[in-house]
C-alpha cells in the first residue's frame, strides 16, 4: 500500500526509465544548469479546482508531504541554488514560489529566501522572485510585503466570472473569482507587482470572451494552459482522433490576440511564431529548448515539474533532496535529461511530422501512455498541429513579399 | 509586414541569435 494513497500499481520499466544519461556523455551531450526553482513553500491549497492535477490526479504524494516547508528547508534549498549558480557561472536564476497555495505560508519565510538569495548569490548575479498565486486570500499587507521583498505576482484566472468559476471553486462549490478579482485590482495599484495570468483552457468557455477578460487586467503576460492529460487519462472532450477542439478554441484567441494592439506577451503564440521564423522556445509548454528547471517540494525533496503527476503516482519524483544532494545530481537523472535531448526524446511519429521542430512533441506530461512512457506524440497532437499550421498561414501571409518560401 | 506582433517576433528571433547564449525552456505553469 502506498502513503494513504491506495494501493500502487506495479510499473514496468518504460521511457526514459531506460535512458543511459552515461552514454549520452560519452557522446559528448552535457547538461544544461537549471535556471529556474520552483520551491513549493506550502502543500495544500484554500481552493479545490475541478481540474486540479496536484489534488485530484493520479499522485497522492501531497498527502504524505509537511504542509509548508521548514525555514531550514528553505536555507537549505537557497543554498543549493547559491551553490548551482556560482558552480555552472549563472549570472541570472528564477525562482517561483508555488504551492498549493503559496501564500498560505508565512510572509516570513518568503521574506527569509528572498534574503539569504540576494545575501548568497555570486556578485552580479541575479534572483527573479515570482510567487504564483490563485490570490484568494492576498491582503493590501502581504501585498506591500511582497513587494517590498521584491516578489512579482502571477495569478491563475481563467477568464471572466462565468469562465472562471466554472473550475476554480472553494471545497464547498463556491466561486472564487470575485476575490481574484478584488485581488488583481489591488495588484494594479501596484505598477510592476503583477508578472503575469495563467489561464487553464476550458471548452466550455467562450475562447475571446476569455482573451478580453484577461487582457482587462493589463498584465504583460498571459499563459494559456491545456487541461491535464495523457493517452491513458485523455482530458476533456480530446477523444483519441483526428478533431481539433483545442486548436479551434486557442485560433480563436490567437486571431483575437494577432490582430489586438494591446502589447500583452502570450507565450504560446510569441514561441510558436519564434520557433516558425528560426528561433527558439522559452517555455516547457512547447519547443525543443532543454528544460531548465526543478522543483523542490515542502520536504527538500527534488522534483520535476508537478504537471507530471497527471501521468502516475510517483512520476514527479526523483528520489533526490535538498539535504543530502545538490542539483547537479538532479541533472543525472533519466527523467530529467530526458526533457534536455531535444529531438532524442521524441517518438518516430513525430520525428516524421513536418511541424515537429515547432511542437517539439507537445508538453511533455501530456506525451504519457502507460507501457510506452513518454516517448509518444503529445494527446493533443491534432490540435497543436491545427494550431501551428493556422500561425503559420497567418505569418506567411503577413510576410509575403518580404521573405521567399523555403 | 506591419503587424506588431510579428515585427516583436522577428526581433526577438534576432535577438536570440545576436546573444548566442543557449535558450532554455522555463516553467509552463508561472510567468
Amino acid at each position: 500500500m502506498s502513503d494513504g494513497a491506495g494501493p500502487i500499481q506495479i510499473r514496468q520499466r518504460e521511457w526514459p526509465d531506460t535512458l543511459a544519461v552515461s552514454g549520452l556523455r560519452d557522446t559528448g551531450w552535457r547538461p544544461v544548469p537549471f535556471r529556474q526553482f520552483i520551491l513549493k513553500v506550502h502543500g495544500k491549497c484554500d481552493l479545490a479546482c475541478r481540474y486540479c492535477y496536484v489534488y485530484q490526479g493520479a499522485d497522492a504524494t501531497w498527502s504524505t508531504k509537511p504542509t509548508v516547508m521548514s525555514a531550514s528547508v528553505a536555507d537549505r534549498a537557497c543554498d543549493r541554488i547559491v551553490e548551482h549558480a556560482a558552480g555552472h557561472g549563472l549570472d541570472a536564476v528564477a525562482v517561483v514560489l508555488h504551492g498549493g497555495e503559496p501564500l498560505l505560508a508565512p510572509q516570513e519565510l518568503f521574506d527569509r529566501i528572498a534574503h539569504r538569495l540576494r545575501g548568497g548569490l555570486p556578485p552580479g548575479a541575479t534572483v527573479d522572485l515570482r510567487v504564483h498565486t490563485n490570490a484568494v486570500s492576498l491582503t493590501p499587507a502581504r501585498l506591500d510585503a511582497l513587494v517590498a521583498a521584491g516578489y512579482r505576482l502571477g495569478v491563475s484566472l481563467d477568464g471572466d466570472a462565468a469562465a472562471h468559476d466554472r473550475g476554480r471553486r472553494y471545497a464547498n462549490g463556491a466561486g472564487s473569482h470575485a476575490k481574484v478579482d478584488r485581488a488583481l485590482r489591488l495588484i494594479a495599484s501596484r505598477p510592476g507587482a503583477l508578472a503575469g495570468l495563467l489561464c487553464t483552457v476550458d471548452l466550455a468557455n467562450d475562447p475571446v470572451t476569455v482573451y478580453d477578460a484577461l487582457v482587462h487586467y493589463g498584465a504583460p503576460a498571459i499563459d494559456f494552459l491545456l487541461p491535464h492529460g495523457n493517452w491513458d487519462s485523455p482530458p476533456p472532450h480530446r477523444p483519441p482522433d483526428d478533431s481539433m477542439p483545442y486548436g479551434d478554441w486557442l485560433i480563436a484567441v490567437f486571431d483575437r490576440w494577432y490582430g489586438d494592439a494591446n502589447p500583452v506577451d502570450v507565450r504560446m503564440f510569441a514561441d510558436i511564431m519564434r520557433l516558425l521564423l528560426g528561433g527558439a522556445s522559452t517555455s516547457e509548454l512547447i519547443g525543443l529548448s532543454p528544460c531548465a528547471l526543478v522543483v523542490v517540494d515542502t520536504d527538500g525533496s527534488l522534483e520535476q515539474v508537478d504537471t507530471l503527476k497527471s501521468a502516475y503516482h510517483g512520476a514527479a519524483a526523483t528520489g533526490l533532496s535538498v539535504l543530502t544532494d545538490s542539483f547537479d545530481a538532479a541533472l543525472a537523472v533519466p527523467a530529467v535529461a530526458a526533457r534536455q535531448i531535444g529531438l532524442a526524446a521524441l517518438s518516430d511519429v513525430c520525428r516524421a511530422c513536418p511541424v515537429h521542430q515547432v511542437c517539439g512533441g507537445g508538453y511533455y506530461p501530456h506525451r504519457y501512455r502507460r507501457g510506452a512512457g513518454f516517448k509518444n506524440p503529445s494527446v493533443f497532437c491534432p490540435d497543436l498541429r491545427r494550431l501551428i499550421e493556422h500561425i503559420e498561414s497567418r505569418v506567411r501571409a503577413d510576410l509575403g513579399g518580404v521573405v521567399s518560401p523555403t | 509586414m506591419d503587424n506588431p506582433r510579428l515585427k516583436k517576433s522577428l526581433r526577438e528571433v534576432v535577438d536570440q541569435v545576436d546573444r548566442q547564449h543557449e535558450i532554455v525552456a522555463g516553467f509552463g505553469s508561472a510567468i
